[in-house]
């Protein structure tokens, strides 16, 4: 039994391999649902964050979240997003985010 | 176990069942690059919300959409040819993960499959079969075992976790496939229908089904009945859920690999009545198909000196299948030649069940009764055997 460098090479690789394969799904498994690379496809019904554009004088209009994106899946954290991008997107002097937790913020636009 | 592993490693299987894994593969590239290369674009307006992974990642404009769109679509074609196999894979796999990578909202599943098999492609030596590299340098009947195997591996391991992440009160109320049912179209699902009891029938019949695929893919036994509830999971998926065209690409990523559990090991062989051109026909076109090269075709004139445990008589009057498992004639014949076709693998199986087995035997022998005979066909000799 000769362990050459090309045999070792291909021993490391299927461990790396096997062991991504495994482990990260296996990880998915315990956080919320769905999750990436972890073949969680239909596992749960995406819920979407809820957002709002407030003006100058403080109104608040509610915005249509999917217009904002280019596809809607579960996996994607909107709620960030949200926060990050929907001043540019929007124009607004300041957007109100909430997540489907029920946790709501309000950022103001730079 | 370090021993089982060395020589696991330097083990050998087929090259063509990898190959036609690899044109697979490619072809799902290709039949998903419209569907990605419309959300790259309309990442560039600036009335979408980017959703980077890191905040360092580039931001996707029309020149950056392009360059992947091309790199992508060369890619696949390449991969599908076969054409430097090895390299062309590696650009595959990098133009693929790097649209993973770029925005969130570029991620499906099915496209980070691609990235993984096209990334096995890379170290398989899939273009040692049925593609420009071997008819260059000629094709290869085996290759190395272990990238075969680690295909085999990701398509259950997709499959068994898909099963696990199922397993959610969401999931197994039916909520989730009360939503997703097709709600459009001749197929659509009335809203009738979709009530709490049947809505859950399904939903653990989706993770039974999975699951089952999963495991039963490395069973001998029961590998074949996998292949049949893939099928069907697959097309009932395509058929009766939305959004209907990502699921097909997801059927074309998934089905091809699943060849790679198919026993096609030469031994199998065919005797059929070489005075009968209507046999002849057939027999010429399951050889057109046998491209995994698992039957040898024996002519009925050529039996005697051929020690096979079949009577002149018997070939004379049906179709007939020596193998391991002893000798099959008529419908059974031409059921067992299917289901070691890559056209027909994953259905084929079905034919054994009663009472589709009784009404195709019955079938058979009405055809045999009537077919028509005429001897010149033999003279031309539609039929090649293959030897191994």
């Amino acid at each position: 039994m000769d362990w050459d460098r090309r045999t070792l090479a291909v021993a490391a690789f299927l461990a790396i391999f096997l062991l991504w394969q495994l482990v990260v799904p296996t990880a998915a498994l315990f956080g919320p649902r769905p999750q990436r690379f972890g073949w969680q496809m239909y596992s749960t019904f995406p819920d979407l964050p809820k957002a709002w554009t407030i003006d100058a004088a403080g109104v608040e209009t509610p915005v249509d979240v999917t217009q904002y994106f280019a596809q809607i899946r579960g996996e994607v954290n909107f709620a960030a997003a949200l926060r990050a991008g929907l001043c540019d997107a929007s124009g607004a002097v300041a957007v109100k985010v909430s997540d489907p937790r029920g946790t709501t913020e309000i950022v103001t636009c730079q | 176990m370090t021993e089982r592993v060395y020589r696991f490693i330097g083990s050998h299987g087929p090259s063509r069942p990898l190959a036609l894994a690899r044109i697979g593969i490619a072809v799902a590239a290709l039949m998903e690059l419209p569907n990605t290369a419309k959300v790259l674009m309309q990442l560039d307006d600036p009335g979408i919300i980017r959703a980077p992974f890191l905040p360092w990642t580039p931001a996707v404009n029309d020149g950056l959409a392009w360059v992947l769109i091309g790199l992508w679509g060369a890619g696949a074609v390449g991969v599908l040819l076969g054409w430097r196999t090895r390299r062309v894979a590696a650009a595959l796999c990098v133009t693929l993960a790097t649209v993973v990578l770029l925005d969130q909202q570029l991620y499906s599943n099915h496209l980070y499959l691609l990235v993984l098999l096209s990334g096995i492609l890379i170290v398989a030596d899939s273009g040692a079969a049925l593609s420009l590299d071997s008819r260059r340098s000629g094709e290869r009947g085996e290759v190395s075992r272990w990238p075969i195997w680690l295909l085999q591996f990701q398509v259950s391991a997709a499959y068994l976790f898909a099963a696990f992440a199922k397993v959610n009160p969401d999931f197994l109320s039916g909520s989730t496939v009360a939503s997703s049912l097709r709600r459009v179209g001749p197929l659509a699902v009335p809203d009738g229908w979709r009530s709490m009891e049947p809505m859950l029938i399904l939903a653990v019949l989706a993770v039974c089904a999975e699951a089952s695929i999963g495991i039963a893919l490395w069973s001998r036994r029961w590998r074949s009945t996998a292949f049949v509830v893939a099928l069907g999971l697959h097309v009932s998926l395509a058929a009766w859920f939305a959004p209907t065209y990502p699921l097909v690409i997801f059927a074309v990523v998934m089905l091809p690999p699943l060849i790679l559990f198919l026993d096609a090991a030469p031994g199998r062989v065919v005797v059929w009545d070489d005075g009968c051109g209507f046999c002849a026909t057939w027999v010429k076109w399951f050889n057109r198909l046998d491209w995994l090269h698992a039957l040898r075709f024996v002519s009925r004139s050529e039996l005697p000196t051929s020690g096979l445990p079949v009577s002149e008589d018997a070939a004379a009057r049906a179709l007939q299948i020596v193998w391991s498992d002893g000798v099959h004639g008529g419908f059974a014949a031409v059921t067992r030649i299917l289901e070691v076709l890559p056209v027909s693998f994953l259905w084929a199986p079905l034919l054994r069940l009663p009472p589709i087995a009784w009404v195709g035997e019955i079938g058979y022998r009405w055809v045999a009764l009537r077919r028509k005979c005429e001897l010149p066909v033999m003279a031309s000799g539609p039929v090649v055997s293959h030897s191994h």
